[in-house]
């Protein structure tokens, strides 16, 4: 009997067999190495030294940059994920209309997302946002009067211009809005409209519980993503200026890469690990109260 | 049924052998030579690496004059690769992880990016070699061979040499109505003078953003003191004392307040010399270092002159160091044969003409004579800056102390922060310098 079973989930198994030679040779071990490293003094250029608990230590006492950096993350993730999930639902539901030429629209704003990670974008921003670039021609075309900023090299404004390229960013998630959005039965809205409910009623009634598990789903996705930022700080600005773009995964690579602390980097990210962690668990927490599943049998 | 499961195998481990073969190298990027194991079955040749950094155009005359190097030696082989500038230094050290540090690399003993690889020991003495004579070091100037040593051992040996000149316009300065001063300025607060009429003549600034740390600038300032950045000996990594700091830092603020340099995030946005002001047209003064002066005067276009900085005829401050070194792997399983193209580099005549002085004029006094006749009209006014500024120079600064990567971190991160008006100069002196106390 074991050996019949056996032999059918044999092909699944040989499918599934590059994932996980993949997840534990470039997942599993290299996050093992990265829990005993934190431990360690290790400079890349010898090998490592048991060091105890000397790194977290030295975090938790006096690192300015770490607590900059923390500072710099959460308010980027907490300030550019809600705009960014506003932004997609709303052109979402823009979108979710049988127009001619909706798929042209769809994939316009859909194209920033894709290419959004990539390095070159990253360059472009910041001459775009330049003292001489092209944001500030626009601002004197429009009033006639040329902005001396730099919206990229200013301590005031360099994260916000960077919060602005995330939310530019909002494709990928408003293609996921939309199709939960083409998910909900139209039956529910034609039994509102007959019960006369206007159009924030049904809005608010029954779109947003209907999508509530896609809100969800967003939420995680992009928190998780604005923690690990790295890119854009590092090809934008650079962490500057005076470390007010300093994201966390950035001060990581400073530490490690251009230090040679590989231990003490270790530790960090050990600890960002934790944090993320935090935040998913207390998000998973509270869905039992705001995300609705058709099913009723959550999970 | 049999087939479907036959099928399923040999597409998961297509797959699979796809996966393998993406991570398969080892790591740094390399050129067009395929990947090696370091040590080749035919036991007659053996393979040495040699990595440095530069652009595309550097890789080529580079690997020309390899090319030449393999010719006269058939029995080494030698794998090129180059990493761009900023990523250097990173790239080495990972590449230190895994075993794989070139065995013939760039470097540059006595910067503070480089101290982490002295410290970290994977650079090899070289006195060795120089004495069994497989590298040789009689045209090299005492100053040059003083300056790759680091406690009486030589670490590496200049791979081309460089000065700091002052790049001017001459058009601003006729338009202005004023000299350019033959043998460079007497003092900076005459340079301060000039940069006031310089700055209405190109109605913009007077100079570009020279006063940094970053390009000696700050270096040459402090030895025109009597001072150093990086104290070799002593209870402090640094060098230079607080009136020192203050009065640079006060000078370069006094500057970018009255408009005569260009505000602090323009300059750092700089991109090389197609980028930099005095390019454009916006400003009349720079400080460079010699050998980009050809790529200074391509980009702009119009004729750009090499003077002294000032102050340097009056002293034996200015420099004539190393641009950079070459450096052997300690990890190298082939010492010999790296010794071999280090002085083939260093010595070889033709070579030097392959490699056309991209890197700064040869350090061999031999070398360089012989190449005169090939030399540029940009090259020949580089030798005639870079001869002039020997006059007047002394020995580079004595190597600084383990330890110093942080305070140099220190150094810049305060200069932004000075120019930010964050700190002032006397605050950020106070933390650089207690940060710098040892013990």
């Amino acid at each position: 009997m074991n050996k019949k079973k056996l032999k059918e989930q044999y092909g699944g198994y040989m499918y599934i067999a590059p994932w996980i030679i993949g997840f534990v040779f470039l997942t599993m071990i290299p996050f093992v190495c990265l829990i005993y490293f934190s431990f360690t003094d290790y400079s890349l250029l010898s090998t490592p030294q048991w060091a105890g608990i000397k790194n977290y230590l030295k975090v938790f006492t006096g690192d300015q940059k770490f607590i900059a950096a923390l500072k710099v993350t959460f308010i980027y993730v907490l300030v550019s994920v809600p705009l960014k999930l506003i932004a997609a639902l709303l052109v979402a539901l823009l979108l979710n209309q049988k127009r001619r030429g909706i798929g042209i629209y769809r994939t316009l704003f859909y194209i920033p997302s894709i290419i959004g990670g990539s390095v070159a974008v990253a360059v472009m921003w910041r001459n775009l946002f330049s003292r001489e670039g092209a944001f500030n021609a626009l601002i004197e075309l429009v009033t006639g009067f040329h902005p001396d900023i730099s919206w990229v090299a200013d301590p005031k404004t360099a994260l916000g211009s960077l919060i602005l390229m995330a939310v530019w960013q909002f494709g990928s998630p408003m293609l996921i809005f939309l199709a939960g959005l083409k998910n909900i039965p139209v039956s529910y809205y034609e039994a509102a409209t007959v019960d006369g409910a206007n159009k924030f009623q049904c809005f608010f009634s029954i779109t947003l519980p209907m999508l509530s598990p896609i809100i969800f789903f967003n939420l995680i996705m992009q928190m998780i993503n604005g923690f690990m930022t790295f890119t854009q700080g590092l090809v934008v600005t650079n962490g500057g200026p005076m470390n007010k773009t300093l994201f966390y995964q950035l001060y990581v690579y400073q530490q490690g890469f251009e230090d040679f602390r590989m231990g003490y980097a270790s530790a960090l990210s050990c600890i960002l690990l934790v944090i993320v962690l935090v935040f998913t668990a207390f998000a998973f927490k509270s869905s039992d109260a705001w995300v609705f599943y058709e099913s009723e049998g959550k999970k | 049924m049999k087939s479907k499961k036959v099928i399923s195998f040999m597409l998961a481990s297509v797959m699979t052998a796809g996966l393998l073969a993406g991570c398969g190298s080892n790591g740094g990027d390399s050129t067009e030579d395929k990947s090696s194991s370091g040590k080749q079955k035919n036991e007659k040749t053996t393979t040495i690496r040699f990595g440095w950094w530069g652009g595309q155009e550097r890789a080529d005359l580079t690997n020309e004059a390899v090319k030449l190097f393999m010719e006269k030696n058939p029995d080494i082989k030698v794998e090129t690769s180059f990493y761009p500038w900023d990523s250097y230094f990173e790239n080495l050290s990972v590449s230190a992880t895994s075993n794989n540090v070139p065995d013939v690399y760039q470097g540059y003993i006595g910067s503070g990016d480089f101290q982490q690889f002295m410290d970290g020991g994977i650079v090899e003495p070289l006195d060795s070699y120089a004495d069994k004579g497989l590298i040789d070091l009689s045209s090299i100037s005492e100053n040059l061979i003083k300056e790759g040593q680091v406690d009486g051992k030589l670490y590496g040996l200049p791979f081309g040499i460089n000065t700091r000149a002052m790049l001017v316009a001459p058009d601003m300065y006729e338009k202005a109505g004023i000299k350019i001063p033959e043998n460079g300025y007497d003092s900076w607060e005459d340079v301060e003078t000039d940069l006031k009429k310089l700055k209405e003549a190109t109605g913009k600034y007077g100079a570009a953003d020279f006063l940094k740390n970053e390009g000696d600038v700050f270096k040459y300032w402090c030895r025109q003191k009597g001072e150093t950045v990086f104290a070799s000996e002593g209870d402090s990594l640094i060098g230079f004392s607080k009136e020192t700091y203050v009065d640079f830092y006060n000078m370069k603020l006094r500057w970018a307040d009255e408009g005569l340099i260009p505000p602090y995030d323009v300059s750092e946005g700089e991109n090389g010399p197609e980028d930099s002001s005095i390019v454009k047209g916006d400003s009349a003064v720079n400080i460079i270092p010699a050998s980009q002066y050809g790529n200074f005067a391509d980009a702009a276009k119009k004729n750009l002159e090499m003077i002294l900085l000032p102050g340097a005829a009056e002293g034996t401050a200015t420099m004539v160091p190393a641009s950079l070194h070459l450096c052997m792997s300690s990890k190298s399983d082939h010492k010999e044969a790296a010794a071999k193209l280090i002085d083939f580099l260093i010595n070889d005549e033709e070579a030097n003409k392959l490699m056309k002085a991209e890197r700064g004029m040869p350090a061999s006094d031999k070398v360089r004579e012989s190449m005169e006749s090939t030399f540029t009209d940009d090259q020949k006014k580089v030798a005639a800056i870079t001869d002039k500024a020997v006059d007047y120079s002394s020995a580079n600064d004595l190597p600084a102390m383990e330890g110093t990567n942080d305070i140099q971190k220190m150094l810049e991160e305060y200069e932004e922060r000075m120019m930010y008006k964050d700190v002032t100069p006397e605050e950020a002196y106070d933390a650089i310098s207690a940060a710098a106390k040892i013990g």
